[in-house]
């Protein structure tokens, strides 16, 4: 793909971003809240030492902070309920700030677009390697949403993820999708 | 917030240039300034002053140009950034407000973690920032101090949405419903959709 104005960039969050996640506001609603409250106060960090979870910040080519990712691994028996522990991965939360919703309009470049492409790029290479390191791990790629995010569902189904209405958790459901294996 | 600090930054980010952009500024200055104001359109304010003030790059420019904006030429005013950093999260302010409150009080932490039902390095991780309360915590620590809910954090469904957030990471067994929706999607093929690592920044 060329390069484009509108290309994001990823890097790994670390200590010295916290400065420039004071500015990122992902919006109004109690989920574009709860999402800027995610990065910029303590849960990030707890997930990122408690559970191993990687998170993103992408930024644009002019260095301004668009948004976050994160992919975590969570371990659940499979099959259920005697099954032995496999790995599970989860996206446990993402935000774009309100600036970038929906834009560009070009829709190869949408900024929402290239996050999810990059976790699931993330995701599949995860998988890929704990098989080749025989260590099990469910070939799915799963995230909770909150119900009445009809946006945020309608992304997500446009990337393959499928809803399961009857998985609830606090108003949050389940979407899955399977994933498909490029290496060895 | 310190408003007389980010009142007097502001004259020194071109206020004199368009008089309907100084009633715009003004208009949101009394919002952040309203007791009544809540904290969501607190930070609504603070954004749109961040806007006004970092796009308005000169007098033919005014307002919001979106292509700039997607392409992030604007810059930071050091006026608008401290009143964005005054705003931070509402953990940090959660932080504060318990400090004021148990200083208000003269409640100690063992006595505090004793009748919220916690232990002592539990509020002293929340006093520092190192973890975030659950809801029930919140409700049992206004309970405690003798505060509305939130008085002490202002939106309560925020911590709902982060409580299901961390529960949803944590180890577990799998119910009924989601082991028969994941054989489900395990019974379907491979997901075609687009997956492409971004390149780094730093690389």
């Amino acid at each position: 793909m060329d390069e484009s104005p509108y290309q994001l960039y990823a890097d790994m969050l670390t200590e010295k971003d916290r400065p420039d996640l004071a500015h990122l506001d992902c919006g109004s609603g109690k989920w574009a809240e709860a999402a800027t409250e995610w990065i910029q106060g303590s849960d990030v960090w707890e997930s990122i030492k408690n559970r191993g979870t990687r998170v993103w910040l992408f930024r644009n080519s002019r260095d301004v902070v668009v948004g976050y990712g994160s992919l975590g691994l969570t371990r659940r028996k499979w099959p259920p309920p005697d099954g032995r522990h496999a790995n599970l991965q989860i996206i446990p939360m993402l935000g774009l700030d309100h600036h970038f919703h929906g834009k560009p309009a070009d829709r190869d470049w949408r900024y929402s677009h290239q996050v999810i492409s990059h976790l699931r790029y993330e995701a599949i290479d995860t998988l890929t390697q704990h098989l080749a390191e025989k260590r099990s791990t469910l070939p799915l790629l799963t995230l909770y949403v909150h119900q009445d995010n009809a946006a945020a569902i309608r992304l997500y189904e446009n990337f393959g993820f499928v809803p399961a209405p009857q998985v609830k958790n606090n108003d949050h459901i389940l979407m899955s999708q399977k994933l498909e294996v490029t290496g060895p | 917030m310190n408003q007389d600090t980010y009142r007097d930054q502001l004259p020194n980010v071109r206020l004199q240039e368009s008089e309907q952009f100084r009633r715009t500024l003004l208009t949101m200055l009394e919002l952040i300034e309203s007791e009544e104001t809540s904290y969501a359109d607190r930070k609504r304010a603070v954004s749109t002053i961040r806007d006004a003030l970092s796009l308005h790059e000169s007098k033919e420019n005014f307002g919001i140009r979106l292509s700039q904006l997607e392409l992030g030429v604007a810059t930071r005013s050091r006026a608008v950034d401290y009143a964005a950093s005054e705003l931070e999260s509402q953990e940090e302010k959660f932080a504060e407000k318990l400090k004021e409150l148990m200083k208000a009080r003269a409640i100690t932490q063992t006595e505090l973690a004793s009748r919220v039902g916690c232990s002592q390095p539990a509020i002293s991780q929340m006093l520092k920032r190192q973890c975030r309360p659950q809801r029930v915590t919140i409700l049992n620590l206004a309970a405690a101090l003798d505060v509305e809910p939130k008085t002490l954090w202002p939106n309560l469904n925020v911590t709902d949405i982060l409580d299901t957030v961390a529960a949803v990471q944590e180890d577990g067994e799998m119910g009924a419903a989601e082991s028969d929706a994941m054989r489900r999607t395990l019974d379907n093929p491979p997901v075609k959709a687009p997956a492409r690592r971004l390149p780094s920044r730093k690389k």
